[in-house]
Order: C-alpha cells, then sequence, then structure tokens
C-alpha cells in the first residue's frame, strides 16, 4: 500500500499544491505572486523528480500506468509549466493583482493534464480531460474584461458539448466491450471488425483530443481565445494542453485504435494539410501577435501530424523531434511576449511592436532566432525536425503532402518576415518599460537548448528514441 | 638590349606617371627625355652591331595554355621599332620646351609607356601579347588624351574594336589550339565561321584606324593641343590597328569579303581626308585630314601592292610627323590661331618660315618618289598630286591673299620656335638624303604644280565654305550612329523593359500570384469568423468526414 | 564528433562569426562614433584574408579536387557528416569577397546610423557565404545556401533604403521558393543514398531516370533563383538598383555568386544525357537576359541600373562558362571572379559616394567627378578594367573563357560578346558624364574627396588587380 501511494508522489505533490496555496492565501499577510510561486516551484520540482524516479512504476495499473513514454511527456509538460508559472509570477507582480487562483488552477490544469498522459483506461481520460476544460474555463475568466465573455461562452458550450460527444463515445465502448481500458479495446478491435458506430465513437474519442490539441477546424475557441485571455493564462492553456493532447493521441493511435488505422489515417492526412493552408494563410495578414502564433501553432501541428503519418516508428520519432522543437521555440517566442511591454501594459498587436528594435535589439534579435527556427530555417531546430518530417513523407511517397507541406510553408515564412519588417524595418511607435532579468534567465536557458541542439543534435535525438521506445514496433 | 631597354622605360614611365607634378615635371621629363634618348643610342648601337638577341619570358603557365612574353632584339623588330621611338623622342622633346604642355612629366611618362606597348606589338609572336599591348596602346592613348570630349568617341570605338579583336583571338584559339601567331595560317584549314573571324578583324582594324564611317573619333582630338594631337594620330590606335593588320594579314585571306570591303573602306577614307584638309577651317582637323591621307596611303601600298610593311610605317611616321610640325609651327607663329579663315597673308611676316615649309614639303614629296614610285608608277604620282593639291591649298590661304587676322596677330607674327624648326630641319635632310637619281621631271612637276596652285589659286571659293556652319561643325556620322544604332537600341530596350519587366512580370505574373494569395486569405478570413454556428459545423464535418471515411473503407 | 578540431576552414567560418560577436558587444563611443564597431569588424574581415591566406600556401594551387577536407559528423541517425573542403576556385571566390568587404565596409565607414547592426549583419553574411564556398557536402551547402539569406533580408531591409518594402519581401520570398526547392532535392538525395551525399560524389551517383529529371530540375531552379537570369533578374533588379547603402548592394551582389557557384559544384563533369535539355534551354534563356538586361542598363539613367546590368551579364557569362564542365574554364573563372568581385565593390562604392556627394551639394552629378580627383582616377580604372582592358585578370581569363563559350557555340558566344560591348559602352557612357568637365557644376574646392589614406588603400587595391593581370595567383609562393 505504502508503495502505491509512494509512487503515486508525482500527483501527490501537486494535489497538495492546492491546500498549501488556500492556506497561504487564507492565513499569511504577506502573499505576493511569488510566495504562491514558490510553493508551485518547489511542488512542481518534487513532482518532476519523482515523475523521473517512478518512471515506470504504475499505482494503479488498470487505470493509470507510466513508461519512458509518459514520463517523458510528463516531465516536459511539467518543465514548460514551471517556466510559465516562473515568467507568469512578473506578470501578477506587475499588474499587482493576486495570483493564488491562477496557480491553484494552472497546477490542477498540470494535474489534470499529467493524469490524461498517463491514463490506460478511457474513463480516467475523459476525467482528465473535464478536468482540464472546466480549468481552462476558470482560467479564461481571470480576465475581468467584458469582451472575454462572448469567448468564454463559446468556450464553455462547446468543450461541454464535446465531453458529452466523449462521455456517449465511452458509453457505447464501454457497453460494447464491457470495458473502457485501452488494452481491452484495442484487443477487442484486433478479433471484431469495425462497425460505422464504432467509428463514430471513435470520432468521439478523437474530436475532442484534437480540440484539444488546437488543430484545424476544430482550432476555434483556441484562436478567439488567445486574443481574449491574460497573458499567463494564454501562454498556459496553448502550450501544456497540446503536450498532453499530442501523447494522448498518438498513444491512442498506435496503441489503441490502431485497426481504426485506415480511417484515421486519412483523417488526419486531411486535418493536418488543412491545418498546414488554414494556419499560414490565416497568419499572413492577421494583426494581434498571441492570434498570429496561434495560427502558427496551428500550422506547425498540421507539419507534425503529415510527419508522424503512418504512425511507423520513423514517423513517430520525426515529429516528436519536431514537437519538441517548436515547443522550445514557441516558448521563447512566449517569453519575449512577456517583454513586449509598454507603460506596463502588455503589448497584443504587431502595430505595438514597429521598431521594436531600436529600443530592445538583444530581445527582438532572439525572437527573429525563434521565428527563423520556426520557419524551419536551418540549422536551427526545428530544421531537424523538419529534415526528419520531409524524410518520412519521402520514405512513404507522400510527395503530394510534401508539395502541399512546402507551399504552406513559403505561405508561413511569408507571414513570418512581415513580423521581422515591423520589428526592425519600421519605425518605433511605443516606449517600451524595462525587461525584467527573469526574463534574459529563461531566454538564456532557452538559446542554451538551442545551441546544444544545434551542434549535437544526436544528443536530443538518440535519447528521444530511447525514450519512445514503448510506443515503437 | 630590347627588353632591357622596355623594362627600364616601363618602370621609369609607371613610376613618372604615379608620381608626376607639376613643380618638378619639366626636371624629371627632362631625366625621361634623355633616358630614353640614351636608351635609344643604344639600341642604335646594337642594332648596327648586327646581334640577334632572343628574349622570351614565360607569362602564364596554365595545364593547356602557355604564353610567353617575347621581346627579341632582332633586325627586323628594331627597324619597325625605331620610326616610333623618334616619333615619341620628338615629341617628348617638344613637349619639353613648348610652354602649352603643362603636365610635361606624365606626359613624357604616358608616351613611354605607349612605346613599351607598341615595342609589345611589334615583337610579338602570338596573339596574346599582341591583343595585350593593342588594349595597352588604347588605354595609354586614352589617358594622354586630356580631353573628356575628345575621349568619348575614342573610347567607344576603340572598346569596339578591342572587342572585335578580342573575339577574333578567342575564336582563333579555340579552333587552332594555339596561340601564335606563326600558327595563324592554320585557320584556313582547322577554323570554322572563316567569314566572319575576318570581318570582325576588319572591324577591329577599321574601327582602330579610324577609317570613312569611324574617322569622327580622330577629329574630335582637335582640341588638344598640337603635340599630343600629333602624337597621338602617329602613335596610337591608328598606327596599333595598321600594326594588327599586318600581324593578322592570313586572316584576311580567308574570306572573299575581307579585302574588298577593306579597299573600298580605304577609299572612301581618303575622300574625307581630302575633304577636311580642304574645306575644314580648323588648322587641327585639316592636320588630322593630311594624317588621314597619309595612313590610306599607307593602307592601299599595303594591301594593293604588298609594299615593304617598315617602309610604309617610316613614311607614315616621318611624314605626319613633318606636316604636323608644319601646321604647328604655323599655328605657332600666328599666336596660336586655329582657324584658317582667321589668318592670310602671312608672308609678309614669315618669308622665311614660308621658305623652310615649302622645302619641307618638297623634300617630302622627294622621299615619296625615290621610294614608291618605281613599285607603284601611278598610285605615287596620283598621291603626290593629291598632296600637292591640299599643301598648296593651305599654304595659299595661310601665306597669301588678303589677311583675315586682327591686327594683334598681324604684329605678334613670328618665325617658329627653334625646337620646331630643328626636327622639321633633320627631317627634311633625312626625306632628302637619298640621292637625286630619278623622278626628276616628276618631281619638277610636283614643284611646278606646288607653285602654280599658290600663284593661281584655282580653289578660292572652298573659302566661302569655311563660313558654312552645315560643313564646319555638322557630325554627319554621329548623327546616323544616333539613328541607325543607338536610336533603335535604346527604343528596343524601352519596349523589352516595358513589356516583358513590367506587362509581363510585373503586371501578369506577379499580380496572378498576388491576386490568388489575396484571393485564398480573404475565402480563410471568412472562415475564421467567430461564430457559433461556425463551430458546430466544422464539429459536424469532422464527424461528416470520418463517417465518409469509414463509409468508403467499408465500401 | 569533430574528427579535426581547430581546423582552419572551420576556423574561417568561425572568424567572422566570432568577429560578429564581438562586434554585437562592442561599444559605440558616447558620441556616437562607431570607430570601435568599424574597428572591430574590419580587423574579423581581415584576420580571416589572412587565414585564406594561408590556406593558399597549405594547399596544392593546381591540384584537381576538393583539398584540406574536414568532416564533422552532425547527426549519427539520420547520419549526417558536415564536410568542409576547397578548391582554387573556392579560395579565390572566398579571397575577392573578403577584399570586396573591406571595400564595402570603407564605403560605410561614416555611417552613423546603426552601424553596429550593419556590421554585425554583414559579418554575418560572410560567415555563412564562408561556409558556403568550403561546404563539401549537401547538407551544409543547404544549410549555408539558405542560412545566408537571413542576414540579407535583415541588411535589406534595415539598410538598403529599397523604397518598396514589398520588392524586398518578394525577392526574399522568391529566394525562399529557390531554397525550399533546393531542400526538397536535398532531402530527395539524402532519402536516395540513405544518409549524408559529398557533393563530389554527386556525379557518380546513378539515379533512376524519373528521380533524376527532378532532383536536377529543382536543383537548376533553385541555383537560377539566385542568378538574375530571366525571370528571375526582375526581383533582384527591382531591389538592387534601388539600394542606396554600398555594403547591401555589395552583398547583395553577391548572392548570385552562390548560385553560380552551386553549379560548379552540383554538375557531374560528364553531363548526364537529361541535362542537355535543360542546358539548351539554359543557354537560350541566358543570352536572351544578357542582351535584355545590357539593352536596359544600357537606356536606364540610373547608374546602379547600369552597375547592375552590367554585373547581370557577366554573372551569366561565367554561369554558361560554368555550364561547359570545363575544368580550364573553372579556374579561368575563378580568375576572373577575382577582379570582377573587387572591380564591381569598388564601382558600387564610389559610385554611392558620388550619390551621396551630389545629393549634399545638390547638383547633377554630370561632372562631378572634376571635382573628386582622386575617386576620379579610381573610378576611371575600375571602369576601363570592367569593360576589360588589360588592367585585370578579367582581361585574360575572360578570353579563355569566351574563347571556349565560342567554340561551344558560336552564336551563343557572339550574342554574348554584343551583350558585352552595350554593358561595356553603357559603364563607359555613365564615366564620361561624370567626367564631363563642361557640366560640372561645383568646383574642387567645394567637393570633398575621398581621404588619403582611403586612396592609398584603393590604390593598392589596383595595384592587387593590375598584378592579378600579371599573374592571377601572384600572391601564392611557387604557384
Amino acid at each position: 500500500m505504502l508503495a502505491k501511494i509512494i509512487t503515486f508522489s508525482p500527483e501527490i505533490f501537486l494535489v497538495l499544491a492546492l491546500p498549501l496555496i488556500a492556506f497561504v492565501n487564507q492565513y499569511r499577510s504577506s502573499k505576493t505572486a511569488k510566495t504562491f510561486y514558490s510553493i508551485v516551484k518547489v511542488l512542481l520540482i518534487f513532482s518532476i523528480l519523482s515523475t523521473i524516479i517512478f518512471y515506470n512504476r504504475s499505482p494503479l495499473p488498470h487505470l493509470l500506468q507510466n513508461d519512458t513514454y509518459t514520463t517523458l511527456y510528463k516531465v516536459l509538460l511539467d518543465i514548460l509549466s514551471l517556466g510559465i508559472f516562473f515568467l507568469s509570477c512578473k506578470w501578477f507582480l506587475n499588474k499587482n493583482r493576486s495570483s493564488a487562483l491562477y496557480y491553484a488552477l494552472g497546477i490542477s490544469l498540470v494535474l489534470s493534464l499529467n493524469l490524461m498522459i498517463s491514463a490506460v483506461d478511457l474513463r480516467i481520460l475523459v476525467g482528465g480531460y473535464f478536468a482540464a476544460t472546466i480549468l481552462q474555463y476558470f482560467l479564461l475568466k481571470l480576465n475581468d474584461d467584458d469582451d472575454c465573455k462572448v469567448g468564454e461562452i463559446h468556450y464553455r458550450a462547446f468543450s461541454f458539448l464535446l465531453f458529452l460527444i466523449m462521455v456517449l463515445s465511452i458509453i457505447w465502448f464501454q457497453e460494447k466491450i464491457g470495458s473502457a481500458e485501452y488494452s481491452k479495446i484495442a484487443a477487442y478491435y484486433a478479433k471484431h471488425k469495425i462497425q460505422m458506430l464504432d467509428v463514430m465513437a471513435f470520432a468521439g474519442i478523437l474530436l475532442p483530443i484534437l480540440f484539444m490539441l488546437g488543430i484545424a477546424p476544430f482550432h476555434f475557441c483556441r484562436v478567439e481565445l488567445s486574443g481574449l485571455s491574460i497573458l499567463p493564462v494564454h501562454v498556459l492553456s496553448n502550450l501544456i494542453p497540446t503536450i498532453s493532447a499530442y501523447a494522448v493521441i498518438v498513444y491512442l493511435l498506435t496503441e489503441v485504435f490502431s485497426k481504426f488505422k485506415e480511417i484515421y489515417l486519412p483523417f488526419i492526412e486531411i486535418v493536418a494539410i488543412l491545418s498546414l493552408l488554414w494556419g499560414a494563410i490565416s497568419a499572413i495578414k492577421e494583426e494581434n501577435i498571441r492570434r498570429f502564433f496561434s495560427y502558427c501553432h496551428i500550422y506547425s501541428l498540421g507539419f507534425i501530424l503529415l510527419g508522424i503519418l503512418p504512425f511507423n516508428n520513423n514517423g513517430i520519432t520525426s515529429s516528436f523531434v519536431y514537437f519538441t522543437a517548436y515547443l522550445l521555440t514557441i516558448w521563447g517566442i512566449y517569453m519575449v511576449l512577456f517583454a513586449f511591454k509598454s507603460n506596463g501594459e502588455y503589448l497584443q498587436e504587431l502595430t505595438d511592436i514597429s521598431g521594436v528594435f531600436s529600443q530592445k535589439p538583444y530581445i527582438s534579435v532572439l525572437l527573429m532566432v525563434f521565428i527563423v527556427s520556426l520557419a524551419g530555417s536551418p540549422p536551427m531546430l526545428i530544421f531537424l525536425g523538419k529534415l526528419q518530417v520531409m524524410d518520412n513523407l519521402m520514405i512513404n511517397g507522400a510527395y503530394g503532402e510534401i508539395i502541399i507541406s512546402m507551399v504552406a510553408l513559403l505561405l508561413m515564412i511569408n507571414a513570418f518576415f512581415r513580423i521581422i519588417r515591423i520589428m526592425f524595418f519600421e519605425a518605433k511607435v511605443k516606449n517600451f518599460d524595462h525587461t525584467e532579468r527573469r526574463i534574459y534567465i529563461c531566454l538564456f536557458i532557452n538559446m542554451l537548448f538551442f545551441l546544444v541542439g544545434i551542434l549535437n543534435p544526436a544528443l536530443f535525438i538518440e535519447q528521444f528514441e530511447l525514450l519512445l521506445k514503448p510506443i515503437m514496433r | 638590349m630590347i627588353a632591357n631597354s622596355v623594362f627600364i622605360l616601363a618602370t621609369w614611365g609607371a613610376l613618372g606617371s604615379i608620381f608626376a607634378s607639376v613643380k618638378s615635371g619639366r626636371m624629371l621629363s627632362f631625366l625621361t627625355l634623355a633616358l630614353s634618348s640614351g636608351l635609344f643610342f643604344f639600341l642604335c648601337q646594337h642594332y648596327f652591331s648586327g646581334k640577334v638577341e632572343y628574349f622570351s619570358f614565360d607569362w602564364l603557365k596554365y595545364m593547356s595554355l602557355q604564353v610567353e612574353i617575347n621581346l627579341s632584339s632582332t633586325a627586323k623588330n628594331y627597324i619597325q621599332i625605331f620610326p616610333i621611338y623618334i616619333i615619341s623622342l620628338l615629341s617628348m622633346f617638344i613637349s619639353f620646351f613648348s610652354s602649352e604642355e603643362a603636365q610635361k612629366q606624365r606626359f613624357c611618362s604616358l608616351i613611354i609607356l605607349n612605346l613599351c606597348a607598341f615595342i609589345g606589338v611589334i615583337c610579338a609572336t602570338n596573339i596574346l601579347q599582341l591583343l595585350v599591348c593593342s588594349c595597352f596602346i588604347t588605354v595609354l592613348g586614352f589617358c594622354i588624351i586630356n580631353d573628356m570630349d575628345a575621349r568619348k568617341k575614342y573610347a567607344f570605338y576603340n572598346l569596339l574594336a578591342d572587342l572585335s579583336l578580342f573575339s577574333v583571338c578567342s575564336l582563333v584559339y579555340s579552333y587552332i589550339g594555339s596561340l601564335e601567331l606563326s600558327a595563324l595560317p592554320k585557320f584556313a584549314k582547322l577554323g570554322a565561321h572563316r567569314d566572319l573571324v575576318s570581318i570582325l578583324l576588319v572591324i577591329a582594324v577599321w574601327l582602330k584606324m579610324g577609317l570613312f564611317v569611324f574617322h569622327n573619333q580622330l577629329y574630335d582630338l582637335s582640341v588638344l593641343q598640337f603635340n599630343r594631337l600629333t602624337y597621338l594620330l602617329l602613335c596610337s590606335t591608328p598606327l596599333s590597328g595598321l600594326l594588327i593588320l599586318q600581324k593578322f594579314y592570313p586572316l584576311t585571306q580567308i574570306s572573299p569579303y575581307a579585302l574588298p570591303l577593306l579597299k573600298i573602306i580605304t577609299v572612301l577614307t581618303i575622300c574625307t581626308g581630302v575633304y577636311n584638309a580642304l574645306l575644314i577651317d580648323n588648322i587641327k582637323e585639316k592636320a588630322i585630314g593630311l594624317m588621314q591621307i597619309l595612313l590610306v596611303f599607307g593602307l592601299v601600298e599595303f594591301l594593293f601592292y604588298s609594299t615593304d610593311f617598315v617602309a610604309i610605317e617610316n613614311t607614315l611616321l616621318l611624314g605626319g610627323a613633318l606636316f604636323g610640325l608644319i601646321l604647328y609651327a604655323i599655328s605657332y607663329s600666328s599666336s596660336n590661331e586655329i582657324y584658317i579663315s582667321s589668318m592670310g597673308n602671312f608672308i609678309s611676316g614669315l618669308k622665311v618660315c614660308f621658305l623652310f615649309l615649302s622645302l619641307a614639303f618638297l623634300a617630302f614629296a622627294h622621299h615619296i618618289l625615290i621610294s614608291y614610285a618605281s613599285q607603284n608608277y601611278v598610285l605615287t604620282l596620283g598621291f603626290l598630286l593629291l598632296l600637292t593639291i591640299v599643301i598648296a591649298h593651305i599654304y595659299r590661304q595661310i601665306f597669301f591673299g588678303e589677311s583675315h587676322a586682327d591686327e594683334r596677330v598681324m604684329a605678334l607674327l613670328k618665325n617658329p620656335a627653334w625646337y620646331m624648326l630643328i626636327p622639321i630641319l633633320a627631317l627634311i635632310i633625312w626625306f632628302a638624303k637619298k640621292e637625286y637619281d630619278a623622278y626628276y621631271m616628276e618631281l619638277s612637276g610636283t614643284v611646278i604644280l606646288f607653285i602654280t596652285l599658290l600663284w593661281f589659286y584655282p580653289l578660292k571659293k572652298m573659302e566661302n565654305l569655311y563660313q558654312k556652319e552645315f560643313i564646319q561643325e555638322s557630325d554627319v556620322f554621329e548623327t546616323v550612329f544616333d539613328f541607325l544604332i543607338i536610336t533603335p537600341l535604346t527604343i528596343l530596350g524601352r519596349i523589352l523593359w516595358l513589356l516583358v519587366d513590367f506587362i509581363l512580370i510585373e503586371r501578369t505574373i506577379i499580380n496572378s500570384l498576388s491576386n490568388a494569395t489575396n484571393l485564398l486569405i480573404r475565402g480563410v478570413s471568412h472562415l475564421n469568423v467567430f461564430s457559433a454556428k461556425l463551430y458546430f459545423l466544422y464539429i459536424l464535418l469532422g464527424f461528416g468526414l470520418m463517417a465518409l471515411l469509414a463509409y468508403m473503407g467499408h465500401k | 564528433m569533430m574528427l579535426n578540431t581547430f581546423s582552419i576552414l572551420s576556423l574561417i567560418i568561425a572568424i567572422p562569426f566570432l568577429g560578429m560577436l564581438f562586434t554585437l558587444f562592442a561599444k559605440e563611443a558616447s558620441d556616437g562614433s562607431t570607430r570601435n564597431v568599424f574597428s572591430v569588424a574590419v580587423f574579423s574581415v581581415i584576420a580571416n584574408i589572412v587565414m585564406i591566406l594561408r590556406i593558399f600556401m597549405l594547399m596544392e594551387v593546381y591540384k584537381p579536387g576538393l583539398q584540406l577536407v574536414e568532416t564533422y559528423n552532425w547527426m549519427q541517425n539520420p547520419n549526417i557528416d558536415i564536410v568542409f573542403g576547397v578548391d582554387v576556385l573556392s579560395l579565390m571566390l572566398l579571397l575577392a569577397i573578403h577584399i570586396a568587404f573591406i571595400i564595402g565596409f570603407i564605403g560605410v565607414r561614416n555611417n552613423l546610423e546603426h552601424q553596429k547592426s550593419l556590421m554585425v549583419w554583414s559579418l554575418l553574411f560572410l560567415s555563412m557565404i564562408t561556409g558556403f564556398f568550403v561546404s563539401a557536402d549537401i547538407f551544409s551547402f543547404y544549410i549555408f545556401f539558405e542560412g545566408m539569406l537571413l542576414p540579407l533580408f535583415m541588411l535589406l531591409g534595415m539598410f538598403g533604403d529599397v523604397k518598396r518594402q514589398e520588392y524586398i519581401n518578394r525577392f526574399l520570398l522568391y529566394n525562399m521558393v529557390g531554397s525550399v526547392i533546393f531542400f526538397v532535392a536535398t532531402v530527395l538525395l539524402f532519402n536516395y543514398q540513405h544518409g549524408m551525399l559529398e557533393l563530389q560524389q554527386l556525379s557518380s551517383m546513378k539515379l533512376d531516370s524519373r528521380l533524376e529529371y527532378f532532383i536536377w530540375a529543382a536543383i537548376f531552379i533553385s541555383l537560377l533563383s539566385r542568378i538574375p537570369i530571366w525571370p528571375f533578374h526582375y526581383w533582384i533588379a527591382s531591389v538592387n538598383s534601388s539600394i542606396r547603402n554600398p555594403m547591401i548592394f555589395l552583398i547583395s551582389m553577391i548572392l548570385p555568386l552562390t548560385g553560380i557557384y552551386g553549379f560548379v559544384r552540383f554538375l557531374p563533369k560528364t553531363l548526364p544525357a537529361i541535362l542537355g535539355n535543360y542546358i539548351l534551354l539554359l543557354q537560350i534563356i541566358g543570352v536572351i537576359t544578357m542582351l535584355f538586361i545590357a539593352l536596359i542598363g544600357l537606356i536606364n539613367k540610373d547608374r546602379q541600373y547600369k552597375i547592375f546590368s552590367y554585373i547581370t551579364v557577366y554573372y551569366i557569362m561565367y554561369m554558361l562558362g560554368i555550364l561547359t564542365r570545363d575544368e580550364v574554364i573553372l579556374l579561368n573563372i575563378a580568375f576572373s571572379f577575382f577582379s570582377y568581385l573587387i572591380i564591381v565593390a569598388s564601382m558600387e562604392v564610389f559610385s554611392h559616394y558620388i550619390a551621396k556627394e551630389q545629393m549634399q551639394q545638390g547638383v547633377l552629378d554630370d561632372g562631378l567627378l572634376c571635382s573628386y580627383p582622386k575617386i576620379s582616377i579610381i573610378y576611371s580604372f575600375m571602369t576601363l578594367a570592367a569593360v576589360g582592358l588589360p588592367l585585370s585578370s578579367l582581361f585574360l581569363n575572360n578570353f579563355l573563357i569566351l574563347s571556349d563559350l565560342l567554340a561551344v557555340n558560336i552564336k551563343m558566344g557572339m550574342i554574348m560578346l554584343l551583350a558585352l560591348v552595350i554593358v561595356s559602352s553603357a559603364l563607359l557612357k555613365e564615366l564620361f558624364r561624370l567626367r564631363d568637365a563642361e557640366k560640372c557644376s561645383i568646383s574642387a574646392e567645394k567637393g570633398e574627396d575621398i581621404s588619403r589614406g582611403v586612396f592609398i588603400f584603393m590604390l593598392f587595391i589596383c595595384f592587387i588587380l593590375l598584378m592579378s593581370f600579371i599573374k592571377p595567383l601572384w600572391f601564392v609562393v611557387g604557384a
């Protein structure tokens, strides 16, 4: 029993954060964002360490299982969350707002997403999904603006609708197979023929996860809310759920619903291509920075999903390389967004950052490096992912997809150059506030990863291959 | 010896042109003159000793290309170099004493560099040396011309000429695989595009020598100081053109068109020369006309009668120098007046000078008769007749008749400077040195004709043409070039620019791509509306697609 | 891992990069003087020139093939080795580019606005292009091929003074099209070979006919996108003719060199039959473009366009020379390019100087050189060398290039010659206009000529050119 409790320690550490935050919020007089961040930081670090230590221990093997695959994603998710919490702290300090709720909701979100990754039962998955959507909804409500209301309603309505669909699907599988466990579902379809309603139930599981992933055409709420939520929430809800959703999708499609391959492969291909083009075309004229990067997110995920096809070992590795590089890059971009501040206001419009180079050259150059990396320019990190994805597509003879992805890449590059042009070539319109040291620290660490990735990419890639082994054939 | 001299002269010339200054110019130009004269003396000594020295230097040693610089001291090279050397010394001598020359050292340095380039051309045994030295002559000529307007046509025509020659050499080399001039006859067997090569060569010579149609480049030089003008007319691109023709002569044989074309041009050029010498008011342009007549005479001798090239070169250069000096002396005597229409009756102040200059002409006539009449009697007499008419016409207008000069000029009339008279005297002696043993009738006839023409002045009416602006100022050929070449090229360029760049690329290709992208953006922006209905539709679409794929899979 | 640590070829890529970092952190004086930044940048380039000269000493200059090869294993799965190597061609080009950079730096030495950025991006570009010229495998080639676009874009956007920003976007975008196509070809080759691929191996690769067709088409299009050949010339012309900063013009004019050099490295010694059609098509388009651009250069009153048209015609001539795959021609192209780049750089720098003076004096530029005797000497020398007079290695080596081209195709050669005549005439015409004393509207005292130091440096450059005419590898002992 004790052993089981100990193996639950990653989750326990996260849960522990909630009463501690509540306690401090209630009883401590000086309770700045730093205080809450310190709590979250310590517990998250412990959670990460215990996740690593118990990387192959499963407290409830029929519901949650851990292996190197889940550990990889969970650690990635936790580290990124830690980084986001670190930067968010300053945001709350600057705004002089209480951060207790944010940290509480944030850490809960991390917990629920971790559970989703470890889940081996659809019920746990849907539970985690439900918790994550609810938590995200409350996180959105941290923004008091009225403009946000319509977006919140949309999010509430559609995440609930998708949750319901997911629940109905699980009920279907439960009724038909007698269990919602992944292994049993996989075993059932290994022997039985797939019916039309099975496909619909499968769609009921897949679509909400795609919604969480933010891929076209299920990206709607993500884009709508990205311009409305507060910056820490925007970063958190854009990055963290994506990792979880991606891990879940890859696992579900390779391990649970592998027999649905004939259906989901063209489906994923279509949505991937749609995302590529949709993201790239929409980004060209987008004026809101956050929305711009949301479209960029759609585009990148399209590329990642295109690369993962047909879910073979090569595809999984190459997409993961791309995905990790993408996360590192977009995280760098969000860090820079924290630095774009004028008179205490965090800037959102592209026109606001006109000529930022003249006042913040280093930050601007770093943003440019990240943007160039997103464009897949060599020798940046994403280039390696792009290279592997393209190689994989080539192996599969997907020449049509290669052409489409290249056209989308060109459109996206056009959009990226627009940002660079605005930052570097146009006249300054705003005076920017002093950039906090912690942003530089984060950027420095990020750039170190970048450099190591550029100079010795094998260090990452070889490790990833080892860690992804549980889902490899 | 030639190699050593070239090395010394080139080094001195290069240093002199780089460090030329007005202050120390006179002294340095004297040193240049002294050095050149000394070297000339040694060269003569070496020549007369009858020794032959072979000199070649490996310039380039590529895998498939070896080029040597040849500067062998052979008798043949010497006798071709000497007249050019003499003219160079003469020009340096005059520039040293003349007060008109402001940049004495620079001019002298350029002269000796140019001399080195000519030596290179004369000694060349391979195409590349010839080509390089010929181009150097073009560049140095460009530097010697110290007037931008005068440089324009010179530069364009010679650029064209050098590129034509460049093409000829490229083609020849590509077919015969050898750079040796001695291998040129092989081209007739191995080469292709013979007509093209031959015509290109003719074009190069045509342009370089400033023959008819391209002669206006020479007339543009009339703005230069007399000494420079004479030097350029004698020892620059026209002579290099002639030398190139001599060296590449085998290539003119391979096409049936080359020589006839050259001959036609030659005849037309002589007409131009006579026209300018008679009708143009400017004394310098008259000098250019005279030079052209001489040049064409040399060309005709060479092309029509295969006369020894060395003799032609001597006549051309030394005769040219003589007439150049004569006209220079007249201009000098009349306070640098250059318009004939502002002269007349100079005999009153320049009697000795007139006699001296008449003697000079007769000495030259004597030389022509002795040198050429035995070979081509009619041509020589014809040439002499033409020359007598021109010279008598010019002398008549300057020395006799009513004076049109203003009082100041008449009052300041003076005999030519000693530094002009000495070279003229030397040339008279040189021309007259041949024993008078034949053609006395022809020479007497020339003298009588000369005096008759001076006395009766039959071409008096031509004086009126000096007032005709159309004749004096207009450059018909420039207008023709503009009309036939420049304007069509300009129009073509404009049409291509508008049609291809603007209409096809900008308006068609770029606009189409831009419109297509905008269409896509507009289309997607309609889908990016934040509407619940649309969101619902997307979800339905997802299910629909899945169902469709399932249906197709089942099918 | 790196097999030859601290190898000299890696070093010549690293030096400008380190120079860039030093420049980035170099402090500007409180009075806004950028001498410090400038000195650091110039020192980096000079240091690299010394290294390049050292490489000349280390290699056997006339030995065919790449020498001083260095290999660096970048990734093991997929196996990607980064290979560097040099030959005379690449080294000559590198040396010329570095000298051109110094000339360019001199041209912008008095710019005070964003001097640091200018130097930083320029050095980054230099590092990238150095890497490009020493790359000997397909990946490093692609990496540097694309890597140089970013600094170029930044330089164009920040300092190019290009009137219409959309031009820059188009320019970069179409360069990216080439880059993307090249990427696809690279991955195809990589995929086909199941691993890394040295450029030298390309010649011996046996590809299936469909793949071969596609790969060659992709390589041709991507390389041509860098060369101002029809229809790509339009974008290059629209950007380059409006650039008003000599350094940027220089850098953007070096870019086509990458396309030309790509042909040298990619085309096998014996051309596959499949390339026959491509090459014929290319020859036709090439000569038409030459003539077309030369004519536009002749009619265009903009001096910048004239220089651009000159550059274009020469680039295409070199490209057509390279397509003959003759080893001797390649050597001649290397020697010719050396002078060509230096001449173009000098002409552009002084042309810009004249334009700036013209604007400051508020006069027309006709006869302007009469008031600037030092510039007049240098500009005249460069123009005369540019038109092909024997003042640089352009003369002799172009002779050999043209003789081969004429032998290959007489019609092509003659059109080429005509184009050369037209561009040369355009340059001469411009020189005469600038030196037309009658139209000179300012006095010599008013014009601020270049300093004595710059003049001496430029005389030294003229000396280098003259020496290159006498012997292209004069600076290599025993060559």
